[in-house]
């Protein structure tokens, strides 16, 4: 929890919130678990206005709270990582389309979008984007269970008793056995029935949640899961061949339920296993399949490794190893963005080969020793690489002493982590600050599509754009371009953020 | 007098011929005869000192490596200003030479007039003078990164299965070798050794993979092909932020800021 992931999470908070949760989460992940009370005092907000931060931000999963019995208090902290989730939503639901379809992705979408969500919930909102409703809630109903049992959305904790009076806080419990279990279609609807009598009796919309409502999220570690497979997956078809990859997708597959989270690798598969897995259409025979194995695991030998010789070969896909490959990849990718092709191949052998002198640098890289000098001294001035003094005498003299350079990828590699989460804020910053400066234009141009939508006539709805100058239409195209650009940018700095952070975790 | 296990090596001259025969004493009292390898310090009709004769003895022993100044005087316990002498005279006498080493630049050094520098001091064909020629580096570099990677290119042309396509796409160090020659962009003929180094860079790039393969007569050979990388460009660097000396300064609000920033401004209407 660095001061950069700090203020990158609370710049989520205020674009994708308001200030006010801002303010609360802000002063939760700076102060660590902290009680009502003392938030509303430090912060300036009455209580309630804490009450209603809290309460939005513990049903987006991103507030947690405990009672300590020694204080007696009720504790709230933060999650992190659920409200960096937000930046990723997008991955995660191209993801859900790519693999479930349409219906899949707009079950997940409105489940981010919600934080938790009955079922009955669920499928109403899904229905209201649906152009055919026919048969729309057993569709989606059964678009639901196949996620759930893929591990994609999971249950919340639900209340184990009723409160009483002594309770300071709702008991919620979830066992390991309930998270995945989706009931009935026919319960379903009879809930939904319900909901829809009361609604219609009492005319005003049932706030009020029953007690045994079953409330459902979106599961992060799995889609985390997934990601990381998909990163193995793309670097293997880059290094080594499309085909090769989807071998490797098969052998993830087929591991996924038998390898615990978060393990360095996973689960041996055998041969024969993998062969009986593989898709039909991709016609890869017995043959072809012991030649691309073959391949791999000398091409992408820290990505996947032959462990035994039991069923025709048991194989397994390193995390730990081919997460490593990939940080340094990004390490190496970084250093010759930054100060050129001459520092990349440095600091690779630096990597390649631990501890190296200065003349064995220069020998191996070829580079002019000056240059290579002042590479060597750059690097280390910006913390790249580390350097280690053996002395040959019981003096410290330069002349006699040796000098030996490393680099610590761990490190290394915090440090950017920590720049990237500065990145991604002031890509925030700087989205909120083009939006304020353009709102003008922006409510303008609302304002004109919603006229425009009510107009028939062609001539008369060109009439009525002759109202947006020119200038100020060259100004928004420049607007929407940068809003896309900022937008792009924070992608592709999270999946750098997603690889470093990943590597983080298996190293620890 | 002789200790026990101890030898002592008498050296014997017989007239001024180029032989010596050099008497060691065993510990058993026995005398070996060995013939020693004949040496200019004391070969030639030379009228030098026997000071000169030892520093010429000095830079003999170190061949064609070539010996620091400041190392004969530590091992021949001569005076500077002597030393200087004597290096001077037989420099003159064009009986050695100085030569600079591209390791050391300030360090002279010297050698036996009739022999070349070793290629640890000359740097090979990668230097010239004393001069790094990374010009000449850099077009024989991205020469053979082409060479695997048009040999990778044309063995994904062909209808073989994977483990062929892998086995083929390696280029032997003699298979570079001769397509530089071949080529003729080397006015010199470089030596394997040099190709390998050069190969050996690419692989510190992360342009090329190495194996070493195992002949039949029981000796290594190195094989290189081109390998794709790993990543496109780090996301990171695909912001200006990833680029900017000054992103530690930089706060919402202050003097740098990315409201203000005019990297920024300058990527936006990219």
């Amino acid at each position: 929890m660095s001061q950069s992931e700090v203020l990158a999470c609370t710049c989520v908070l205020r674009e994708c919130f308001n200030e006010r949760i801002e303010t609360v989460g802000k002063y939760l992940a700076e102060n660590g678990p902290s009680q009502l009370r003392t938030m509303a005092n430090k912060t300036g907000l009455k209580i309630n206005e804490v009450q209603t931060a809290l309460r939005f931000l513990i049903k987006h999963n991103m507030v947690e709270f405990t009672f300590d019995s020694v204080k007696n208090n009720v504790l709230y902290s933060v999650n992190l990582r659920n409200i960096r989730a937000v930046v990723r939503s997008d991955r995660y639901t191209d993801a859900i389309r790519s693999l479930y379809g349409h219906d899949a992705e707009a079950i997940v979408r409105d489940i981010l979008l919600n934080g938790q969500m009955s079922l009955p919930e669920i499928i109403t909102s899904v229905l209201e984007s649906f152009a055919d409703r026919s048969n729309g809630e057993k569709r989606i109903y059964e678009k639901f269970v196949q996620l759930v049992q893929t591990h994609f959305v999971r249950r919340c904790p639900a209340l184990a008793n009723t409160m009483s009076e002594e309770d300071r806080i709702p008991d919620l419990r979830i066992n390991e056995s309930q998270l995945y279990d989706v009931p009935s279609f026919s319960n379903v609807a009879e809930e939904m029935q319900a909901n829809m009598q009361q609604l219609d009796s009492s005319k005003r919309p049932n706030d009020k949640a029953k007690i045994d409502t079953v409330y459902w999220c979106v599961n992060i570690d799995r889609f985390n899961e997934f990601l990381r497979d998909q990163t193995l997956i793309h670097a293997i078809s880059k290094r080594v061949h499309p085909q090769a990859a989807e071998i490797v997708r098969t052998l993830l597959r087929r591991s996924e339920v038998k390898s615990p989270g978060g393990v360095p690798k996973t689960v041996p598969i055998s041969f024969y296993e993998l062969l009986e897995e593989l898709p039909k259409d991709l016609s890869i025979t017995n043959n072809l399949l012991e030649k691309w194995l073959k391949v791999l695991t000398e091409a992408a030998a820290e990505f996947i490794q032959q462990e035994g010789d039991g069923g025709g070969g048991q194989y397994s896909v390193y995390f730990q190893r081919g997460f490593a490959e990939l940080c340094k990849a990004h390490i190496e990718s970084i250093v010759q963005e930054r100060y050129g092709s001459d520092s990349k191949r440095v600091i690779r052998i630096l990597m390649m080969k631990n501890q190296v002198e200065m003349s064995q640098i220069e020998i191996l890289t070829k580079i002019d020793p000056k240059e290579a000098t002042g590479i060597v001294y750059r690097l280390l001035g910006d913390n790249f690489i580390s350097v280690v003094e053996v002395a040959k005498s019981t003096e410290l003299v330069p002349k006699h002493t040796f000098y030996y350079f490393s680099v610590d990828v761990d490190r290394v590699a915090k440090m950017l982590l920590d720049r990237s989460f500065k990145t991604l804020a002031n890509l925030i910053l700087r989205r909120m600050h083009e939006s304020k400066e353009n709102k003008r234009l922006i409510d303008k141009e609302q304002r004109m599509l919603a006229i425009l939508a009510q107009i028939d006539s062609p001539e008369e709805k060109e009439e009525f754009q002759r109202q947006m100058t020119p200038a100020e239409r060259t100004q928004l195209e420049k607007y929407n371009h940068a809003m896309f650009m900022l937008m792009k940018a924070e992608q592709e700095v999270d999946e750098t953020i997603f690889i470093l952070e990943t590597y983080l975790s298996y190293s620890k | 007098m002789l200790g026990g296990g101890a030898l002592r090596t008498v050296e014997a001259e017989e007239g001024r011929t180029e032989n010596r025969i050099s008497f060691h004493l065993n510990k058993d009292g026995g005398v070996l005869l060995k013939l020693a390898v004949p040496s200019v310090a004391s070969s030639q009709v030379l009228d030098i000192d026997e000071n000169e004769q030892l520093v010429l003895q000095l830079i003999e022993e170190v061949g064609n490596k070539g010996i620091w100044r400041h190392e004969i005087h530590r091992k021949s316990k001569i005076v500077e200003v002597q030393l200087n002498k004597i290096l001077k005279n037989l420099t003159t006498k064009k009986l050695i030479k100085p030569i600079t080493s591209v390791l050391a630049g300030k360090k002279k050094m010297y050698i036996l007039a009739n022999l070349e520098p070793n290629e640890s001091v000359t740097g090979g064909n990668f230097y010239s003078g004393q001069q790094f020629d990374s010009e000449y580096f850099k077009m024989l570099h991205a020469m053979c990164y082409k060479f695997l990677e048009d040999k990778a290119e044309e063995v994904r042309k062909l209808p073989l299965n994977p483990v062929e396509q892998r086995m083929r796409t390696f280029l032997s160090t003699s298979d570079v070798h001769e397509a530089i020659q071949n080529s003729k962009v080397s006015k010199v003929e470089l030596k394997p050794q040099e190709i390998d180094d050069i190969l050996l860079t690419l692989v510190f790039d992360g342009k090329a993979e190495h194996v070493v393969r195992t002949t039949a007569q029981g000796g290594h050979t190195n094989y290189y092909c081109a390998v794709a990388a790993l990543i496109e460009t780090s996301g990171l660097m695909r912001t200006p932020c990833g680029q900017c000396p000054l992103l530690n300064d930089c706060k919402e609000g202050g003097i740098i800021s990315p409201s203000s920033c005019e990297y920024m401004k300058n990527w936006l209407t990219f």
